[in-house]
């Protein structure tokens, strides 16, 4: 069961890192929260039924873990100071565009409260909002009420920068 | 830039770096408990020494006291009044013991880390204010067994003193005994009242801004819901 463990995490593991980054903004938060997550995922994974779709599983699993994560307050450089180099993404090498853009997309969503980036981060990963309610307990009219109200905020963010 | 920017830059994002079998395993091997697992396992560690504490107080009240009374032999029987006294407080604490284990494992059936957000939100809540009610419940319990055993102390040395010098109960000083007995059990009290103030400042030192994010996120996705 280990074996198999590994092999779909190490296929899926994408949907961890994308968790990571949307509520981490260290890289020492990311790999803790990274870690924690694959531990409840082996804890949970005997219970994992065929009924839904792994991903959803996956999903539920590692944004339940990040939302009630405990941060111990560690001391951290204040957050008007915080730099493109403390995110995960200034590993890669993009055109100066999508950089923009990317910065842009953390900023916005980094405002965002807990639930929010839940749905967002779904939104994104063009999850169906039928799978969003699935995922997140709240009926689907309310994914999508709660989704443009969302969206309108984001504009907001992105046009007071 | 607008919402089909954002998508686009969302897709280009990296993912991370890639971990390969080896690496996940490690991971794996190396984790330690979360919060929460450690305050379940704190919870029923608390268990096993709440339950050896009520074990004591029961033994010292059904066995240990009968014999030292007994072996003292100067005609002295517990009063009716305080052998239902003890076995009400005994009572009382095994209830309040049995109340709080059936709590916890109602709180950790109801749901696992597969459940849905605000389901998942409940039972973290719930389990650390179990976590907390935990040590009111111990203050409880050994403030009433303290209390019990101090007034039956109290009452069988008065009861030895009277019979080692030859008085009749009825006509010991009342005053004295009572003002004694009360200056005790206020210290008792105050310095319970202290241990639990004490306690619920340092426990939200520790937990309380977590649990204030929790609450504000299940209260976010009940506001959705209504």
């Amino acid at each position: 069961m280990e074996k198999e463990f590994l092999q779909i995490i190490q296929k899926n593991q994408g949907i961890i890192h994308k968790v990571c980054n949307i509520y981490c903004d260290f890289e020492e938060d990311r790999n803790d929260l990274f870690q924690e997550i694959v531990a409840q995922l082996w804890k949970s994974y005997p219970s994992f039924r065929s009924d839904s779709k792994f991903s959803t599983w996956m999903y539920r699993v590692a944004l339940n873990t990040a939302i009630t994560s405990f941060k111990k307050n560690k001391r951290r450089p204040d957050q008007s100071s915080l730099t493109y180099d403390n995110f995960q993404i200034a590993e890669e090498k993009y055109d100066s565009e999508t950089e923009e853009n990317i910065k842009q997309l953390h900023r916005a969503v980094g405002q965002l409260t807990g639930v929010e980036k839940s749905i967002v981060l779904l939104y994104l990963e063009n999850k169906k909002y039928g799978e969003i309610a699935e995922i997140t307990g709240i009926t689907q009219n309310y994914v999508r009420v709660k989704m443009n109200r969302i969206k309108k905020k984001l504009k907001k963010l992105m046009v007071t920068r | 830039m607008d919402l089909n920017d954002l998508k686009k830059a969302w897709d280009k994002l990296a993912s991370g770096k890639e971990l390969d079998e080896t690496q996940i395993r490690e991971m794996l091997g190396k984790r330690t408990k979360n919060l929460i697992e450690k305050i379940e396992r704190n919870i029923r560690i608390g268990f096993f020494v709440l339950f050896a504490i009520i074990l004591i107080f029961i033994c010292n009240d059904f066995i240990i006291s009968p014999l030292l009374v007994k072996n003292i032999d100067v005609g002295i029987e517990l009063p009716l009044w305080l052998q239902i006294l003890s076995i009400f407080g005994d009572l009382i604490i095994i209830f309040t013991f049995l109340f709080f284990v059936a709590r916890y494992y109602k709180v950790k059936k109801s749901c696992d880390a597969t459940c849905d957000l605000k389901n998942t939100l409940i039972r973290t809540i719930s389990t650390l204010n179990l976590y907390q009610t935990l040590y009111f419940i111990s203050i409880f319990i050994i403030l009433i067994s303290f209390s019990i055993n101090f007034i039956a102390g109290v009452y069988e040395g008065v009861l030895y003193k009277a019979h080692s010098l030859g008085i009749p109960i009825n006509e010991i000083e009342i005053g004295n005994l009572a003002t004694t007995v009360f200056i005790t059990l206020l210290c008792l009290l105050l310095i319970t009242v202290g241990i639990f103030f004490g306690f619920r400042w340092m426990f939200h030192r520790l937990y309380g801004n977590y649990i204030t994010k929790l609450k504000l996120t299940l209260k976010e996705l009940e506001e959705i819901n209504e």
